[in-house]
């Protein structure tokens, strides 16, 4: 069967697709690589919102840029296909993590579609770039007919699939900055799910740290599919800080970390399995991030 | 052994080329697939692609309920839908048409192409419409309104049997005895019950598997024209003469005026066996409005509306002496059949066959039940029973071994088949290659250093092994003297023949195989050689792509039907040279006598001399094979089922995270005996197919549903079968030997490679972990619990815990009236 008929409007200027999805914002839907929002047509999950206008953003020029800024860190374009940052050598020399969640995203023929802010404007909890972008402290750039924005990763996810995108003011991502890592620092993600590819996460753990030798001066610690937005795990966080990295500091905050969540139980997992799952990952991501630091 | 067919074409075994002439069968390399071309360009015509012009669309109405009555149908809304066409509910359909699948159970078929006064399953079809767009279908079919009252919904097959149950068919006719019994099977030989009190070992135990599906790529769907009275139907079948005997039956109207089209099939692994409401209703819409007619289904529906595997729960005794030979063993197997019988009554016996396989024991008592449940239809699945049974047994034989204390590896080569060896209840056992398939299994893995990996390291190898029937015997319809298949073969004097072959080829390559059979005896290339795929009006009767059949069965058939022809030619050109049939060559386009250079014509020539002598007529050859059994080994459970029997080995290298049960299936090996192989790449890729479907089988898919029977995962997203990147390293070992019977020496490759699968990874697994997991799917989250439960309590079984008391607690079967 043929899609259900949508309205299918193409945007060439952001300031169009703004003005565009601001005197609209009720009945558009913003689509990039459209791996999300494609499926939700098919299933008429757009339709029962009342939306039937598709804004494509893709000829937008100057959205897919996909840079390290020295001192900065990167600059990933709102177009910039996952599969191109999980194939960068960019990405995978300065912050490698992030070219690693970008790997676990679906399928290559997904990955070649879809984008990052897709990943997460899509805001599902357990999708697979948000919870490093949230350990990294990243910043998502936007456009809107009141300007632009900048909004920290921190408060970006706001309930279940809402993001803090404006929509009424015709709001678009159009950039995802990520610090730079400096010496001392490291981070990575692992996700848990039963397939190496095609599978929602159960669990993803995400973690940064700021080593001052065997000491863990600071953390940050993201989990996704643990509760309704991926969260930050500060409890966790307090534990390690300041401390000397151990097996036993790690166990203990990997407690605290599956004490701080509140995930479900359905098809892919119960929640007692995902809550034990994040103790253990979290263990695993700080010990990686320090195994990788710069 | 067929005997008395094999005198009767003792004739043309004469002229067949010697395994030594062969220059395709079994080379390797030596030809492709005759279908790659149109396959990987993307053109190849598969049902969907079928168009017709002016063609409708059809969608189906299906009950949100599991069990229900239906108290009303109104169609005023989807009427007002423009370009909806007609509608069509139970009634429109004759009354006691039931579908089902073997002829010779008629009485058993129990689906309705459109449920008339029940539901017994969500997903059951209770209406259809017809309109000139799909969209217009699917907008109409959704604002179909049905009242329907629900019924208490029965998922536990236990529950299902108990005295009072609610009957989702009928109550039991014998009061106090088991309730919504779809069929009972008892297999007894022997005298266990002796040889349980004289072992020296004996055990019991409990095992249970889940409900998956086949996940073909190809969903279900078909379309259908009617035209001069006549309705043909291009549908995704198995078996394009049964499709047309029960779409017939459906209809009311005789075989002769249903032709039934198999075009491209992407997979049937058994879950296109059955015939179906989306084939019925565009034959009735069809017939209705002069316009052919399509109904594709979509995911979702392939998962709730065709079929699934049963799911079985085992109790298993054995008796064994302390030397480890298998005296004796009793078990009973509940088959959850879900809602409706078809394809799924076979599962019985063949779970009960398949439980001594692949050993030597004289004394059984077994007892297979299906009862009906509302889960989804059970039916036939690639290791129809074998899979399952497998698993259960093959788990027990390694808890027996370390109970005995002798090596697994040793206790199976002490109670192997052999060669030749013809079982209790009489089935024959031919060519049998079983313990060099373990022993290269062992080999391969290493199994002699097993101890490398201590007992709960988190790191192990495990082997099983398994037999199947290479050809199941069972024609499914009435046919004369139990035929299963025909061929016929056209020489032409052009330069190339014709293949008229029933078989179905569903994506595992049998149309290539029948290709090169007669490219192989005319000495043609394979193009020069044309198939005409399964189509009822076309090609001759050929029972269908199930029970591992096709190779043997129809392979055989295509061979003599070539045979026939090339006896035919070879007979007129030996009496014009003065020899005998059989000292004539046919070698690459050449017709010859070897050492008489006066005597060597071509192809063409020999043709053209035959039609010249015989007032232009071409030459022919039919060739048929027939299993020469009956339908008792169904009905009393004794005969042989087979013309022959595969065996087969594996062996799996497992990794487990203690901390978070994830598995990784690191190697894996599989030694199969599979006669001569006639086309080994498409042995190897149906062993590796069969790799992937085990391994899904033991630690991925499952099908889920909620307290009212409501499917929860019916989507390839959240029904996670393994993907490529999922797949273990894999080795293929053919351990042939020539099987006399079988077509130029094969047996089969399809469905008994599935077998050993799921307990190789399952011994592993529990060698690994130090547990013994008794349930399927042995996920990751189940290993975590019960090595959480382990550390806690010190349990060391787990899984199937709820089935001692409710088999103890199992109501009797019925008396049998016909045994």
């Amino acid at each position: 069967m043929a899609l259900p008929e949508m309205t299918y409007v193409r945007a060439k200027s952001l300031d169009e697709a703004c003005k565009y999805a601001s005197e609209n914002s009720a009945r558009t839907a913003v689509i990039a690589g459209g791996t999300d929002v494609i499926l939700q047509t098919k299933e008429l999950v757009l339709q029962n919102m009342g939306i039937d206008t598709l804004l494509d953003i893709k000829e937008i020029p100057g959205l897919n840029r996909l840079d390290f800024v020295e001192g900065e860190g990167l600059k990933i374009g709102s177009l910039t296909k996952l599969y191109d940052i999980q194939s960068s050598e960019i990405v995978k020399e300065h912050i490698p993590a992030v070219a690693y969640a970008a790997h676990y995203v679906a399928s290559p023929q997904v990955r070649r579609k879809g984008t990052m802010a897709g990943n997460i404007c899509n805001a599902s909890p357990s999708a697979d770039t948000a919870s490093i972008l949230l350990a990294m402290n990243a910043v998502i750039k936007t456009h809107s007919v009141k300007g632009d924005r900048e909004i920290p990763m921190s408060e970006f996810f706001q309930g279940f699939k809402k993001t803090a995108i404006d929509k009424e003011a015709g709001e678009i991502v159009t950039e995802i900055d990520i610090p730079e890592l400096k010496k001392g620092e490291g981070s990575a993600y692992f996700k848990h799910a039963i397939r190496k590819a095609m599978d929602l996460a159960i669990i993803g753990v995400a973690a940064w740290v700021r080593m001052d030798g065997n000491k863990i001066e600071d953390v940050r610690l993201a989990v996704g599919g643990a509760a309704i937005t991926p969260i930050r795990l500060p409890e966790a966080e307090a534990i390690l800080k300041g401390n000397e990295l151990s097996d036993e500091l790690l166990e203990k905050a990997g407690v605290k970390a599956s004490q701080e969540i509140s995930p479900i139980s359905d098809v892919r997992a119960s929640a007692e399995y995902r809550t034990d799952m994040v103790r253990v990952y979290t263990k695993r991501a700080v010990n990686k991030a320090v195994e990788t630091m710069r | 052994m067929a005997t008395e067919q094999q005198k009767y074409y003792a004739d043309i075994k004469n002229v067949y080329k010697k395994p030594e002439e062969y220059t395709l069968a079994g080379k390797g390399n030596a030809y492709v697939r005759i279908d790659a071309e149109a396959k990987v360009t993307g053109n190849a015509i598969y049902t969907d692609d079928v168009y017709l012009p002016d063609t409708w669309y059809c969608k189906l109405v299906h009950s949100p309920y599991a069990h229900a009555i239906i108290k009303s149908i109104d169609f005023t809304e989807a009427l007002k839908v423009p370009g909806v066409k007609a509608t069509l509910t139970g009634a429109d359909f004759p009354e006691g048409h039931n579908l089902g699948n073997p002829e010779a159970f008629k009485e058993l078929a129990d689906k309705e192409p459109l449920c008339r006064k029940k539901v017994r399953m969500e997903g059951d079809e209770v209406a259809a419409v017809c309109a000139t767009t799909e969209e217009a279908a699917t907008e109409a079919a959704r604002l179909v309104k049905v009242e329907y009252e629900p019924l208490p919904v029965i998922l536990d097959p236990f529950d299902a049997m108990k005295v009072d149950a609610e009957p989702i068919h009928y109550p039991p006719d014998q009061p106090g005895t088991a309730s919504n019994l779809s069929i009972f099977t008892v297999m007894h030989a022997g005298d266990p019950d002796k040889a349980f009190e004289e072992a020296d070992y004996t055990d019991e135990h409990y095992y249970k598997t889940q409900e998956i599906v086949h996940s073909a790529i190809e969903p279900h769907g078909a379309i259908a024209k009617y035209e001069n009275g006549e309705w043909t139907v291009w549908t995704t079948t198995q078996g394009a003469y049964v499709s047309r005997y029960w779409i017939a039956w459906g209809l009311g109207v005789p075989e002769s005026r249903v032709r039934v089209i198999k075009p491209m099939v992407g997979g049937g692994f058994g879950g296109k066996l059955d015939v179906f409401a989306h084939e019925l209703c565009p034959c009735k819409f069809s017939q209705m409005t002069g316009h052919p007619v399509k109904c594709i289904l979509k995911r979702d529906e392939v998962f709730k509306c065709t079929r699934t595997r049963h799911p079985i729960s085992f109790k298993i005794e054995s008796a064994f002496t302390k030397e480890g030979k298998l005296l004796a063993k009793r078990c009973t197997h509940i088959l959850d059949g879900g809602a409706y019988g078809g394809s799924g009554i076979a599962a019985n016996t063949l779970s009960l066959i398949c439980a001594t396989f692949p050993y030597k024991v004289e004394n059984i008592d077994m007892v297979a039940r299906r009862p009906y449940t509302n889960h989804p239809a059970s039916g036939a699945m690639r290791g129809y029973s074998a899979c399952q049974v497998h698993f259960a047994h093959e788990i027990h034989m390694d808890e027996a071994a370390n109970d005995l204390g002798i090596d697994p590896l040793e206790l199976r080569h002490i109670n192997q088949i052999t060669p030749y060896y013809t079982g209790p209840t009489g089935l024959e056992f031919t060519s049998c290659r079983f313990k060099e398939c373990l022993d290269a299994v062992a080999d391969y893995i290493d199994w002699e250093h097993r101890d490398r990996y201590p007992f709960g390291s988190g790191e192990a190898i495990g082997i099983s092994g398994s037999g199947f029937m290479s050809g199941t015997g069972f024609p499914v319809l009435v046919t004369p003297h139990y035929c299963s298949s025909a061929t016929m073969v056209r020489l032409n004097r052009e330069g190339y023949a014709v293949v008229f072959s029933g078989a179905n080829d569903i994506g595992q390559g049998c149309d290539t195989v029948m290709t090169m059979i007669v490219a192989e005896e005319l000495g043609l290339n394979m193009d020069e050689v044309k198939l005409i795929q399964s189509d009822t009006t076309t090609t001759p009767w050929d029972a269908g792509s199930f029970g591992s059949r096709v190779t043997f069965l129809a392979g055989n058939a295509c061979r003599r039907a070539v045979g026939d022809a090339k006896w035919k030619l070879l007979s007129s050109w030996a009496e014009e040279w003065g020899c005998k049939p059989q000292d004539i060559k046919m070698e690459d386009h050449r017709v010859f006598l070897p050492g008489d250079s006066e005597k060597n014509i071509s192809y063409n020539e020999a043709c053209f001399g035959y039609e010249e002598k015989n007032f232009g007529k071409c030459v022919a050859g039919v060739g048929s094979f027939c299993h020469e059994g009956d339908k008792d080994i169904y009905v009393k459970n004794v005969g042989n089922y087979a013309t022959a029997y595969s065996f087969s080995a594996s062996g799996a290298k497992v990794k487990v995270d203690m901390e978070t049960g994830q598995i990784e299936l690191e190697d894996f090996v599989f030694g199969h005996d599979c006669g001569r192989p006639l086309n080994i790449r498409a042995v190897e890729g149906q062993i590796e197919g069969s790799v992937l479907l085990g391994y899904g089988f033991s630690c991925y898919e499952e099908c889920q549903y909620d307290e009212n029977g409501k499917h929860l995962n019916p989507s390839f997203r959240d029904y996670r079968f393994p993907t490529a990147l999922d797949m273990p390293k894999m080795k293929t070992i053919i351990c042939s030997e020539y099987d006399e019977e079988g077509p130029m020496g094969a047996k089969e490759a399809g469905e008994g490679s599935t077998a050993p699968v799921g307990s190789a990874i399952g011994n592993a697994i529990n060698y690994a972990t130090g547990l013994t997991m008794r349930e399927l799917p042995i996920t990751p989250e189940r290993i975590w619990r019960a090595l959480r439960e382990h550390e806690k309590t010190g349990k060391t079984a787990f899984g199937a815990e709820d089935l001692k008391e409710k088999f103890a607690a199992m109501p009797p079967l019925p008396q049998r009236y016909d045994v």
